[in-house]
């Protein structure tokens, strides 16, 4: 086990510094990931709740009635600065997506000829922002009617009025949520599962073919065959080391969101994924020289990622990149875990579709490992 | 001699495949997979959402096709229920003595739409409170009221401009041209004798360190600035990135931040003694660091440093030369974007006095 050996001391001389550090961008990258928000198992409609801030320059009880009701149907975000070009920084990254600016002295010139308008900073045309000021001027319209009918706004009256909710009928086909933040997270391994095994395999792969070091095996008792074997053993135990961290990873942080009947197809999935980073590392390997590595490991891992539903969830990709996205290996994973996060305790059947995908990850696995016996076959000819 | 050094630079840098693909090629992929991941994200729009409606009450249907916020489409129950399982229609209100909404998923359409119908609910209530409370009100033309009720809110100006994902284009646009100081690295390894073999050869010729080193970086500018005037060329032609009319101003700030950039490769090359591996990383963590707080990875990291630390962004050089690009975008004034540009412009100068302070004053006693 000689060439084993070397595999993983040239692994640890010279790929584990660039392994760890991919390894801490994905821990950190995965913690804003989860600071975003969490997964949603309701069974029950919830209305979308638009991040909202609020400015009240008031001090009247209808100002801060109005500022209580929309806070409580919606994301209340607080800014650091409410003014006017922070506002609008944080409107332009979708931080906030409506702004309500209660002027001073708004109350006393409610439902007047003189009433001061109330100004609203939003993303233009935006429906989250149309939903919000339709809330706002609900509220202001039935405390407008109460004043006018009745001469005075009573507040206890129109809480109760604006409590009334009309009754959801949810159809059979039901979905409370079609990507959890705990699907996106484990989908999100594959980049750094690639990174990883990519630039390690390719490193060390080349570091043994180096002429002196391929000379000196060669001239070695050992066959050629124990000799491959060997370094795809390497290959396989450091890729079978970075899904280790992944699955530790993965319950150390998820633990909650991975139900059991998730759980072992998470891991399935992940672990065929693993060996297709591999199969394509082993063949890019095989053409490879040290200035190409880190090209080519950055690019097949960003393509993989951008075009497969990685970084960008598969709901959002256009038609053209999904039909070009079905011969890449990511668009499989991706897929695949959609399907996972599907099954639940209601609904624990576990839909054929998924292991079509995990079967068509293998195939790219094959495929991609034979293609490189191809080329290791040619180069050896030459 | 100028020319001569100016040539052979230029030679040098087109036949280094890393440096081409760092430089040039991985910018250039990276944006188009930007372009395709995230071209088909956009925002919900305000538009008429489409329902269905079982059962009879033209007083609802009335105001809910009074209100514009819905296209209604004629279906019989079966086809309602089929339609909004596909999603044909985000809705299908279901009519009688009490409304219902019937819904298939949780969305912004959704909630619009039981919104409405929560509102339509609630102004009932009220009216039914205020004539019972006051019943004179249905002869002072309360009633007319109803009907003329005005909205409360007005929008505040703001810039038309509101794609957000071009932060992830400038960010991108930034680490190229921050990047560019691996180039003055090699810049600074030609020169310093005790940095390779080549500056070794150098330093024996009858050629001032000085006069070297600005025909050289004078080489790497034009070479960094034409390739990253392509990129920009990419940017705005293929994938329709959008740099308002102010291209003008875009391309002083690429050409003001591929000097800076080269400046501070300079620096790194004449202040570090290490190894090559060692400057180059210190470059590269530096440009994709600010690269990152520039919202090259997340649109929202940009907004983090704008709110919680926006002295961050004077700092870093990549962080200055996308916020230059995002304010030409965003604001209709130009004074954050000069602010900017002096910073940068400033730290550039700072780096190139210090690398000709340090390049002048290096003597060897022997080679």
């Amino acid at each position: 086990m000689n060439i084993f050996k070397l595999y993983l001391r040239l692994f640890f001389k010279s790929a584990l510094g660039i392994s760890l550090m991919y390894m801490i961008v994905f821990l950190f990258v995965s913690s804003v990931f989860l600071s975003s928000g969490g997964s949603s198992s309701s069974t029950s409609f919830e209305a979308f709740k638009c991040r909202t801030a609020v400015l009240n320059n008031d001090n009247s009880t209808v100002a801060s009635e109005l500022e209580k009701y929309i806070k409580d149907n919606t994301t209340p975000v607080e800014l650091t600065s409410y003014d006017n070009d922070s506002i609008k920084d944080s409107i332009f990254a979708r931080y906030v997506m409506y702004v309500l600016i209660i002027p001073e002295g708004y109350g006393e010139r409610f439902a007047t000829d003189d009433e001061l308008k109330l100004g609203v900073y939003s993303v233009p045309d935006a429906a989250s922002a149309a939903l919000v000021d339709q809330m706002v001027n609900n509220f202001l319209i039935t405390a407008e009617l109460y004043k006018k009918g009745t001469g005075e706004i009573d507040f206890t009256k129109v809480r109760s009025d604006l409590s009334i909710e009309s009754d959801v009928v949810m159809s059979n086909n039901y979905q409370s949520s079609k990507n959890s933040v705990t699907e996106q997270a484990i989908t999100f391994m594959a980049y750094p599962i690639l990174a990883i095994v990519l630039f390690a395999t390719c490193h060390v792969i080349i570091t043994l073919q180096h002429t002196d070091i391929k000379r000196r095996i060669n001239c070695s008792p050992a066959k050629s065959l124990n000799v491959s074997l060997q370094v795809y053993l390497g290959a396989f135990v450091v890729a079978l080391v970075v899904f280790a961290v992944m699955v530790v990873f993965m319950f150390a942080v998820y633990s909650k969101d991975i139900t059991s009947y998730t759980a072992p197809f998470y891991f399935l999935n992940l672990f065929v994924f693993v060996l297709v980073a591999l199969s394509i590392a082993v063949f890019v390997a095989g053409f490879g020289k040290f200035s190409v590595i880190m090209p080519v490991s950055n690019i097949v891992s960003l393509s993989c990622s951008f075009l497969g539903g990685i970084f960008v969830p598969l709901e959002l990709l256009s038609e053209s990149v999904l039909r070009i996205a079905v011969i890449n290996p990511a668009f499989w994973y991706a897929k695949a875990n959609g399907i996972i996060s599907g099954i639940t305790a209601s609904n624990p059947a576990v839909p054929s579709e998924l292991f079509v995908c995990i079967v068509v990850e293998l195939l790219f696995a094959v495929a991609f490992f034979a293609m490189s016996l191809v080329v290791t076959r040619i180069k050896r000819s030459k | 001699m100028f020319i001569h050094l100016f040539k052979y630079r230029v030679k040098c840098m087109v036949a280094d495949f890393g440096g081409m693909f760092w430089l040039l090629f991985f910018p250039l992929c990276l944006s188009l997979f930007f372009y395709m991941g995230l071209g088909n994200i956009s925002e919900s729009k305000i538009a008429a959402i489409d329902a269905a409606v079982i059962g009879e009450n033209e007083e609802f249907l009335s105001a809910a096709k009074e209100s514009g916020l819905f296209n209604f489409v004629d279906a019989d129950e079966d086809n309602a229920k089929k339609m909004l399982s596909s999603e044909e229609v985000k809705a299908v209100f279901i009519l009688g003595d009490e409304i219902k909404i019937m819904l298939s998923s949780n969305g912004i359409y959704q909630s619009i739409s039981k919104l409405f119908l929560d509102t339509y609910l609630q102004r009932s209530e009220t009216v039914v409170n205020i004539v019972s409370e006051n019943p004179a009100v249905l002869s002072d033309g309360f009633i007319d009221e109803l009907s003329d009720m005005h909205t409360h809110t007005e929008e505040m100006p703001n810039s038309p401009n509101m794609n957000f994902l071009v932060v992830y284009y400038y960010g991108l646009i930034a680490m190229a041209v921050i990047m560019g100081g691996s180039l003055s690295l090699e810049n600074v390894s030609f020169i310093q004798a005790n940095q390779s073999n080549v500056a070794c050869r150098f330093n024996m010729a009858p050629v001032n360190k000085i006069y070297a080193f600005a025909a050289m970086s004078s080489a790497s500018l034009m070479f960094h600035f034409a390739s990253n005037l392509l990129l920009i060329g990419v940017l705005k032609f293929v994938f329709g990135v959008d740099f308002t009319d102010k291209i003008g101003l875009v391309i002083l700030t690429v050409f003001v931040g591929c000097f800076s950039g080269l400046m501070f490769g300079a620096l790194v090359g004449s202040l570090i003694k290490k190894g090559e591996g060692i400057k180059q990383g210190i470059i590269i963590a530096i440009t994709m660091l600010g690269a990152f707080l520039s919202g090259m990875m997340s649109s929202d990291i940009k907004y983090y440093v704008t709110a919680y630390a926006p002295w961050l962004k004077y700092l870093l050089m990549p962080e200055l030369v996308s916020d230059s690009l995002y304010v030409l975008y965003y604001y209709e004034t130009l004074d954050k974007y000069f602010l900017n540009m002096g910073i940068l412009l400033a730290m550039g100068i700072v780096c190139f006095a210090v690398t000709l302070i340090i390049l002048s004053r290096q003597k060897y006693k022997s080679l």
